[in-house]
């Protein structure tokens, strides 16, 4: 059955699907010519959008059962330094991990916390600066030998994760679900 | 305010411990609270009580210098808005100062850290460093605390939560950030994208239609609402 047949509602579908079928049923002298409507009156399920419901509300307590390294920065809630960073990364996390795929609320949750982790820690280093890389102040000048560049074609995005130990988790679980979100593991979504 | 309620002071706390310097932006030990707390009668060293709180004073400025050499220069207004309007930075500060006026007395002391001499043997200079200003367990005190960090975990900026995109709006409005026109449009449409382009805060929506609002200009404005002393009138 072609997967472009015409439908109407859940439960209608046509069984012709365009103008080269009623043509060629015209040429036809013994053919149908009839445009049926199959209407499955029951059983009648709900769509998978309307039986997973939104996504489940994710709060900081979800994201410091996973990475509780974090709790102390998170103390005074939204008075804490990093408080917006996390707001910011929860709703890019909520477009990268999709509720629509994982479909798990507990497996969710711990997804959307690992990617959080994984960048907020990243974020942490940066804030932090010990090697005063962003400073105007002068600072310890960089060795040379640390300067050093790379090109890979390849995983990148599973370099990037390993960064962290959060990055790491994550990118272990959530390997086998970006499989189905393009033909390319998964890293074009990242 | 984004320091939390039960921590914040309006203004640095002046008692009979400790006194603000408000140049320096820096807490001073008094000599009668060395006494009390450090059970250092500073006088009998010093001679006199102003002797014994000039002091103090450099002790103070060491301390303070100390404690941001944990930081880079870019955190430290922020870092130095925090130690003067913290009852708990307060108290830190207060256990450093005095146990630095105990080193002093031994074999250590701050005006270690100014000595240098020169082997001409070797040709080397050999240099005490900022190691020697606090004593070791004045340097631990520091780490257990906000004041050993890096950047700080406690937000500066001032920020409110608002239950309801009508109130947010209100507040916007009533603090002049923007129009009740502006106000209505967002209004009807729900949108937070049809709010004017700003430069003075940041704005993210929680869950459950809650709103985060913060003023990232709040430092600008603290050090402008500073107490800076009047020479005519003699008063700050």
């Amino acid at each position: 059955m072609s997967l472009t047949i015409p439908t109407q509602g859940l439960n209608t579908y046509y069984t012709m699907d365009g103008l080269n079928t009623i043509n060629l049923n015209l040429l036809d002298p013994l053919g149908y010519f009839a445009n049926y409507a199959i209407t499955i009156e029951s059983p009648v399920f709900e769509t998978l959008l309307e039986s997973l419901g939104d996504e489940p509300n994710f709060t900081l307590p979800d994201f410091l059962l996973w990475c509780p390294t974090f709790q102390d920065f998170f103390q005074d809630e939204e008075n804490s330094s990093l408080y917006n960073l996390l707001v910011a990364f929860l709703n890019i996390a909520k477009i990268k991990v999709k509720w629509t795929l994982i479909q798990d609320e507990k497996t969710w949750k711990r997804l959307v916390a690992l990617y959080i982790g994984h960048y907020m820690e990243l974020n942490i280093r940066a804030i932090k600066d010990e090697e005063n890389r962003l400073s105007l102040v002068a600072g310890t000048p960089q060795a040379k030998e640390t300067r050093h560049l790379e090109y890979e074609v390849g995983n990148e995005v599973f370099k990037d994760m390993r960064a962290t130990i959060y990055g790491s988790q994550f990118w272990f679980e959530y390997e086998p679900y970006g499989r189905f979100l393009s033909g390319f593991w998964g890293t074009s979504i990242l | 305010m984004a320091i939390p309620t039960v921590d914040f002071l309006e203004r640095p706390l002046v008692d009979k411990k400790m006194v603000w310097d408000f140049n320096e932006h820096r807490y001073v030990a008094l000599v009668d609270g060395v006494l009390k707390d450090a059970y250092v009668n500073l006088v009998i060293d010093w001679k006199t009580k102003e002797n014994a709180q000039s002091y103090l004073d450099l002790v103070s400025r060491v301390v303070n210098e100390t404690i941001l050499s944990f930081k880079d220069e870019k955190y430290k207004n922020a870092m130095l808005y925090y130690i003067g309007h913290s009852k708990k930075m307060r108290l830190e500060i207060q256990k450093v100062l005095y146990d630095t006026v105990w080193y002093n007395r031994r074999d250590g002391g701050f005006m270690m850290a100014y000595n240098s001499g020169a082997n001409l043997n070797q040709g080397k200079m050999i240099e005490f460093g900022i190691d020697k200003a606090i004593s070791s367990i004045a340097r631990q005190i520091i780490k257990n605390s906000p004041l050993g960090t890096r950047y700080m975990t406690v937000d500066i900026n001032e920020k409110q939560i608002f239950a309801s995109l009508t109130t947010l709006l209100a507040y916007l409005v009533s603090q002049g950030y923007i129009t009740s026109t502006q106000s209505d449009v967002v209004a009807d449409s729900e949108d937070l994208n049809d709010l004017p382009y700003t430069e003075d805060y940041q704005l993210v929506e929680l869950e459950n239609d809650r709103y985060l609002f913060t003023n990232i200009k709040s430092i600008k404005s603290y050090v402008e609402d500073m107490w800076i002393y009047d020479n005519v009138n003699g008063t700050w």
